[in-house]
This record gives C-alpha cells, structure tokens and sequence, in this order.
C-alpha cells in the first residue's frame, strides 16, 4: 500500500500553488494525497491524520501565523492521541517563530528557499521510518 | 483587474521593488482599471507598512509620472504584441477543444479533466528556474551573497499571530453586541428570502448596512437553503 499523507491549508491563507504542486509531486512519488483543501482548522487536520490512518502531515501557511497554527496543529494531534505522525510545515515564518514551532514538536519547516525536491526528500525519509 | 505579483527572493527584498515596478507597467500597457502591486517582503512575511506603502507608491510613480497610462493601448500595432496575442488565442483555443471533446465544461468538471489540465503546467516556473532557463537575478544570475545585505529594506518581522487573532476576535464579538438589535430582523429577512424564491441581494445589503458580519450573513442564507431543501 503507498504511504498516505494528509496535506492541508490551515488558517485563511489561500496561497495553494505550492501545497498542490508539493501534492502532484508527492503522488509522482509514491505516495497517496488526501488533500484537505483550503481553510482549514488544527483539529481537522488531528482528525482526517485519524481517519485516514496518515504516516505523516503538512499544512500550509503563507499570510501569517504558520508557527501558530503549527503549534494548534501539534496539540490538536496530542488532544486526538497522535504521537507518531511527523508534521512538515511550509509557508513564512519569522526566525523566533521557526524556532518556536520546531521546539512544539514539528518535524520540519519548509520555507521558500527549500526546492521541492527537499520538501519530497523529508516526506520520503518519513515513510522509510513508518512501521509498515 | 490585476495582482502584479512576480518573482519575489527573500534574499534581497529590495531589489523586487524594481521587479513590482516592471510588473505594473506591464499591467498598465495591458490597460489595467484596477491594481494591486505586492509588496517587496512578501516572500518574507504579511507586508510590513513601509512595503505596503512603497508598493503604493510604485503604482502612483508608474500611473502617472511617465505618462504610461496617458495614451490607451499604447502597444497596439506591435509585431510582438500581436505575435504574443496569437500564441495566447491558440492555447485558449487547444483548451477549449480538449473540453469539448472530453464532453464540455459541466463534464471536465466533474470527471477530473478540468483540475488536471488546471495542473498541467503547475511548476514549470519553479523547474524553469531550477534549470536555468528562466533569469532570476540575484538567486541564478549575478548572485553576489556578500552584498545581500545592500538589499534588505526596512521590513521589519510580522507581529506575534496569537495578539493579532485575540484582538481580532475581540473587535467582532464587540461589533456584534453592539449591532445584535439592529440585525436581529434583517438577518431573519435573509433566511426567509433563502427559504423561498426571493431575491435574496435587497435583504443582505440592508443587514449588511445595519452591521451584519459575513458569517452572520452566510450563516443566515444556509439556514434558509436547509429549509428550502427541507420542504
């Protein structure tokens, strides 16, 4: 079976060209994208990690508050019981804020200068480590 | 109606500054009524004021310093234009034959075929640039990292997110309390009229003026179309 991941826009930020083609080159990878779409709340994303039985997760946010939403993101997970499925961040964040998101517990935080290719890498190394 | 975004580093935040200001001149010489220009540290962050009001400015210094907005279509009769033209018309003419003969809009809609055309050409700009075929100054053509720091701007960072959702928060609970007797009725109004076949924009705009918030307004029309449906 291909690893699943859940992949979701958090927050009211609309910017949705990067997380799309994060998914289509996800899929050209192997792996099968439930994509939640836009507007997204942290404990949807606790939630669809739950039903689809996700190895891993990314959400997205590009107009502010990603290390926020990241943190909800994080105790969202915690609330719903989930403790092993890495979350990916991408979007703009400041420094503290990075740091801030990282020490919450977030696996990664991919900002605009990470290529593609490393954003697939970390979901990639992630699915090597998932139990079968 | 346009957005002049383009490619933005957030190595050398000023220098898109210079890259806005081509953007917006395009958008005029294409005959733009309306315009937003992005700011230079977006690739940064929420737009700090000083980005804002500098991206304000691009758009007065193009609109009306140069007399570029002076003369209407002013690139009519231009060899490139028409040949841009042309290539724009095929591909829009290609798209369109591929949805007709994949059983029309409503069909390409629901089958898939829409988004996957939609998805077509998603990152070729990125691969573009990963290959060297499109010019990004500063990031793969005349990088200079050691004087990055010539660029930077005054953009500072963005305010803590946590304030700004408290405040913002705060702000519309106080609205409401202070419209609730006001748009009570109105929004009652707009769940009768989304209940039934009347025009629903006469009833929103009055519980708009009385101070009816968006969600208040969406959640009075669903609450009419359930009953609606219901019936």
């Amino acid at each position: 079976m291909n690893p699943r991941v859940v992949l979701a826009k958090v927050g009211l930020d609309g910017h949705d060209v990067g997380i799309l083609l994060l998914a289509k080159r996800l899929m050209e990878s192997g792996f099968e994208v439930v994509y939640l779409g836009k507007r997204n709340r942290p404990v949807d994303v606790a939630s669809a990690v739950l039903q689809e039985d996700a190895i891993a997760a990314g959400i997205s946010s590009l107009s502010g508050g990603a290390a926020l939403l990241a943190c909800k993101t994080i105790e969202a997970f915690k609330a719903a019981g989930i403790e092993d499925v890495p979350l990916v961040v991408g979007g703009i964040a400041e420094r503290d804020e990075v740091q801030a998101m990282l020490d919450a517990g977030v696996e990664r935080f991919c900002g605009p200068h990470v290529p593609l290719d490393e954003v697939v890498d970390t979901f990639v190394a992630i699915a090597a480590r998932a139990p079968a | 109606m346009g957005y002049s975004h383009f490619l933005e580093t957030p190595a050398e935040p000023l220098v898109n500054v210079a890259r806005c200001a081509v953007s917006v001149t395009g958008a005029v010489l294409g005959g733009v009524d309306y315009l937003c220009a992005a700011a230079y540290d977006e690739a940064l962050r929420t737009p700090s004021d000083d980005a804002s009001a500098l991206a304000l400015r691009t758009m007065q210094v193009v609109g009306i310093e140069h007399g570029v907005a002076l003369t209407v279509d002013a690139l009519d009769g231009s060899t490139k234009m028409t040949e841009l033209d042309a290539l724009v018309e095929d591909g829009i003419r290609e798209g369109l034959t591929r949805i007709e003969e994949a059983g029309g809009a409503v069909a390409c809609i629901a089958n898939g075929v829409a988004l996957g055309m939609l998805s077509d050409h998603r990152g070729t700009r990125e691969s573009q640039l990963a290959t060297g075929r499109r010019t990004f100054v500063g990031e793969n053509a005349y990088s200079v990292p050691e004087l990055r720091s010539l660029f930077r701007g005054s953009s500072a960072p963005a305010p803590d997110a946590q304030p700004v959702e408290d405040a913002l928060i705060e702000r519309i609970v106080a609205h409401k309390a202070t419209t609730r007797g006001a748009v009570e009725e109105l929004l009652l109004a707009v769940e009768l009229a989304a209940s039934g076949d009347a025009n629903l924009v006469p009833p929103t705009i009055d519980a708009l003026l009385a101070g009816a918030s968006v969600e208040q307004i969406v959640t009075a029309t669903a609450a009419g179309f359930t009953k609606a449906e219901k019936r």
